[in-house]
């Protein structure tokens, strides 16, 4: 599957950047109604969606930051599940997963992770291909960026 | 319930068949590559297949399997079973066609757009109870929808209007969906309970007691509420007899709690918000004294406090360990449930966990142990129902409700 053309590995991160923004307002509204309408509760998870939007927009541009900051994110995210699990070793509460927040907690944070450490590597062989080698998507936006 | 159990009770069992497809896709697939002869032409369509094409097939050929298993579960509507497997065969081809690099974007969405509606329509508006299951295969729609939706990028054409525009309706389709869903079910919770109020428990009877649904309800998209599912059969005279004792026994040991300044000499605590119509206070001896189900001992009591009156609607008993099944005397009629929350610390709060199975970023998701109520006043759900409409709560505080004593309840 070469990424060189339109519609490469950065779009289907891209999409599931903003999956994801809409999972946090879901989850940061929902808070906001729970705990009496106070607004306070939206901000982090706005400023979290808007950062995820934000580095989705570098991503497909191949910024390579953008790549490293968004596989940090989607860590920290995977970082939760084992504490829960931890926590969850306590008599009063139990940590039990259903097969949506598997998908969304787990699978989906990977499947950027994969994503965003193939989209660094193709980033670096279009910046090492020789000059002389015809232009490709993937080469002209790590060029762009490199400059 | 334990953490299996929980994860089992998610999945409908209509839609276990679909489920089954789905993880057999990848294998099936792989066979059937196996067993193709090799084919020059199709290596050079490989070339030129892009990430998107690649993953719109995979999500379009994920959704056509689900759809075309679902008649297996629910072969009792004809109509239904047409619908399943037209919707499949339509996935089916369309994942075909982005597989081979034809055009797929306009039908995939309108395709996809179609059927995430279809399912809002039935899942959101609590005529079915939304499942795990459902749930995915809805994202997995949404996921294909925003791929058919936003346009790619390309330096000599960045196209920055079409996909802002694009962008902007992807999240708030998911926002709308997820949202949708996670009413709906809290409509289908609330549809349970209504089916089951009956003029017998309007009087107060446990017949009717809130639990003995005419369809099995089990709060299966598992977002703020898990329970287990409820038995088929009817409550046996020996279970009913054990429900109205347990009742009767528990409105007879509560009624030296009508006070609230009582419950709160007795150690029960009021919340930071010690207003409306279901205070909850709780009692920490009692909550780790070892007993369980003890009418005398309650883990918690429930108030309607407003206007400076108080009154004692009914009590929360709470299983000490979470993870273990409550026991249930009266067979469905005493029917325990759990709460999956999200516990945040900046700020500090929490919250129910989404429809998506999410929670606000820097918070964890713990589930609770398991719970029940039961009521000591006479109410339209019965002794045993999940909860008291908010405004007969505040009614009947308003004519029977004690007085206060300054400083408590305010």
């Amino acid at each position: 599957m070469p990424g060189s053309q339109r519609g490469g590995l950065a779009d289907v991160v891209y999409v599931i950047c903003l999956m994801q923004a809409s999972f946090l307002a879901l989850a940061g509204v929902g808070e906001v109604l729970m705990m009496g309408g106070n607004g306070a509760y939206l901000i982090v998870p706005l400023v979290k969606a808007a950062t995820l939007v934000w580095l989705a927009a570098k991503v497909v541009r191949l910024r390579r930051w953008a790549l490293i900051t968004l596989i940090v994110l989607q860590a920290l995210t995977l970082a939760a599940i084992p504490v829960q699990f931890v926590i969850g070793l306590a008599p009063v509460v139990d940590f039990s997963p259903s097969l949506v927040e598997l998908v969304t907690g787990i699978f989906v944070p990977m499947a950027v992770i994969a994503m965003s450490a193939l989209l660094i590597g193709e980033r670096r062989r279009a910046l090492q291909a020789p000059p002389n080698v015809e232009p490709t998507f993937e080469l002209t936006l790590a060029r762009e960026a490199a400059r | 319930m334990n953490p299996l159990r929980t994860f089992i009770v998610g999945i409908a069992p209509d839609h276990v068949p679909g489920l089954i497809a789905a993880i057999l896709l990848p294998i099936g697939i792989l066979v059937a590559r196996r067993l193709r002869p090799p084919h020059s032409g199709q290596d050079e369509r490989k070339k030129d297949r892009t990430a998107i094409q690649v993953w719109v097939a995979w999500l379009l050929g994920i959704s056509a399997v689900i759809h075309l298993a679902l008649p297996l579960g629910h072969s009792d509507n004809w109509l239904l079973t047409v619908g399943f497997l037209a919707d499949g065969a339509a996935f089916a081809w369309l994942a075909v066609r982005a597989w081979e690099g034809r055009s797929y974007r306009l039908l995939g969405g309108l395709l996809c757009g179609a059927t995430i509606l279809a399912y809002l329509l039935v899942a959101g508006t609590g005529k079915e109870d939304p499942d795990q299951v459902g749930i995915v295969t809805a994202m997995v729609e949404l996921f294909a929808l925003g791929l058919c939706l936003v346009p790619g990028r390309t330096p000599e054409r960045p196209k920055r209007f079409k996909r802002f525009a694009s962008s902007t309706a992807t999240i708030l389709i998911v926002f709308i969906a997820g949202a949708w869903i996670w009413i709906g079910s809290f409509l289908s919770h609330a549809a349970a309970n209504t089916d089951a109020r009956s003029p017998e428990s309007a009087a107060g009877s446990v017949a009717g007691s809130g639990h003995d649904h005419g369809h099995d309800h089990a709060a299966r998209a598992q977002a703020g509420v898990i329970m287990r599912p409820g038995s088929e059969q009817q409550p046996t005279v020996e279970q009913v007899k054990a429900a109205d004792e347990l009742a009767r026994a528990t409105r007879v040991a509560m009624a030296r709690y009508a006070r609230l300044d009582d419950a709160i000499k007795a150690g029960f605590v009021l919340p930071a918000v010690a207003h409306g119509p279901d205070v909850h206070m709780d009692n920490k001896a009692n909550a780790s004294d070892g007993r369980v189900l003890d009418p005398e001992r309650p883990e918690k009591l429930v108030y309607a406090i407003d206007g400076g009156k108080a009154t004692l609607l009914g009590v929360v008993f709470m299983m000490e360990r979470a993870g273990v099944p409550g026991p249930e005397p009266a067979g469905s009629i005493t029917r325990w449930h759990a709460h999956n929350i999200c516990v945040s610390v900046l700020p500090p709060g929490f919250t129910i966990v989404s429809a998506y199975g999410t929670c606000p970023p820097l918070s964890i998701t713990v589930t609770s142990a398991e719970m029940m109520h039961v009521w000591v006043v006479e109410n339209p759900g019965g002794w045993f129902a999940e909860g008291l409409d908010r405004n007969w709560a505040l009614d009947y505080n308003a004519q029977h409700g004690l007085p206060v004593d300054q400083g408590a309840g305010q």
